[in-house]
């Protein structure tokens, strides 16, 4: 609906850090965000393009690929810091994942002076994580699930998660329907209205055949 | 260290003797831009302490005002609908630190305190 303000962006001076954490000048601020742009799309479609081969191989359950939560930039004056959450990290603790993402990176980015440090982080409770929910729901959805199950079991595995609340949101045209409406699960509270309060979100959108479904999650995770 | 010993002129002393007093002593200007003030004044101080630990002299963090730009951009990525504005601000907060010392202990100073979102701008004045 268009009245919500986006929790994250609501919360940004106080329970919320933003991902990129850099200064430029206005002049040059412009390059920087470019750059942070490519950084964030080159490790996205490297992660990708890893899936796609590992699911080759064997059917992969996917509550154990890769999901990335997000991706921390720090620019200092000759390094580039890429620090990237990860729900659960099999395929870059392979051996030569990280040096192969630096490369592409290093192709993509013009680094002349800039030395590139990537550095992965294993998130500590990944159902907490609206990022890996949402991924989960979309796998659930592709594999012909109705939605309202997929709801109620992506809430199921927080349940293991110590979560305040949570509410899961999915619009477009459900089960292929030709009118399109929009179905909402909610658990616990929610207090959106609260800056105090640490919600996290996320807006995923999920490809099927009929369309494109929008799948936005919200998780409160505790007060402070 | 030539630029030193062409400087002091004695011709009996070595080359790269560090203690001799003819090295020049240059008034350095250090800049400091960020967006967000903690990081900022946790630098400020670092290099304050560095330097006094060094005892060089120091004209203590300038504060200049800050800038606040403001950023107008419209909520709707169409055009249809009120007219509602985002107004986002970007504020620049800026430090400015004089040493008297000289440029090897500085790149030293500088090189230990690296805070991510500060930008340090370093220049160089004969006094």
């Amino acid at each position: 609906m268009g009245q919500k303000i986006n929790p994250l962006g609501f919360r940004l001076g106080t329970t919320q850090n933003h991902h990129s954490f850099w200064f430029a000048q206005p002049k040059n601020y412009s390059e920087g965000l470019q750059e942070d742009k490519k950084i964030r799309n080159c490790i996205k479609n490297y992660i990708q393009k890893n899936r796609k081969k590992g699911s080759n191989r064997k059917m992969e359950s996917d509550s154990s690929s890769e999901v990335i939560t997000h991706i921390e930039i720090q620019k200092e004056i000759d390094t580039i810091h890429v620090i990237i959450h990860i729900g659960f990290p099999n395929l870059l603790k392979k051996k030569g994942a990280i040096e192969e993402l630096e490369k592409d990176l290093q192709k993509e980015v013009n680094s002349v002076n800039q030395r590139l440090n990537i550095s992965i982080e294993k998130v500590k409770e990944p159902y907490r994580q609206p990022n890996i929910l949402a991924e989960y729901i979309a796998f659930q959805l592709k594999n012909r699930v109705s939605f309202r199950k997929a709801m109620k079991k992506a809430i199921e595995l927080t349940k293991k998660a110590d979560i305040k609340g949570i509410k899961i949101q999915i619009a477009g045209r459900l089960a292929g329907k030709e009118i399109a409406r929009a179905e909402c699960i909610k658990k616990g509270r929610l207090p959106l209205q609260t800056i105090r309060a640490k919600i996290d979100y996320c807006c995923y959108p999920i490809r099927t055949i009929y369309g494109v479904l929008g799948v936005k999650i919200w998780i409160f995770v505790e007060e402070e | 260290m030539a630029a030193a010993a062409v400087y002091g002129g004695f011709k009996g002393r070595k080359l790269g003797v560090e203690d001799a007093p003819e090295l020049q002593l240059n008034r350095i200007r250090i800049t400091l831009s960020s967006k967000n003030v903690k990081n900022l004044e946790k630098v400020c101080a670092d290099l304050v302490k560095g330097a006094k630990d060094k005892q060089l002299r120091v004209k203590g963090p300038v504060r200049i005002p800050t800038k606040v730009l403001h950023i107008t951009t419209r909520k709707s990525p169409c055009g249809e609908g009120t007219n509602t504005w985002d107004r986002f601000e970007f504020r620049i907060h800026k430090r400015v630190i004089d040493l008297i010392s000289s440029p090897d202990v500085v790149k030293q100073i500088t090189s230990i305190t690296i805070e991510p979102g500060v930008e340090v701008e370093v220049t160089i004045a004969d006094v």
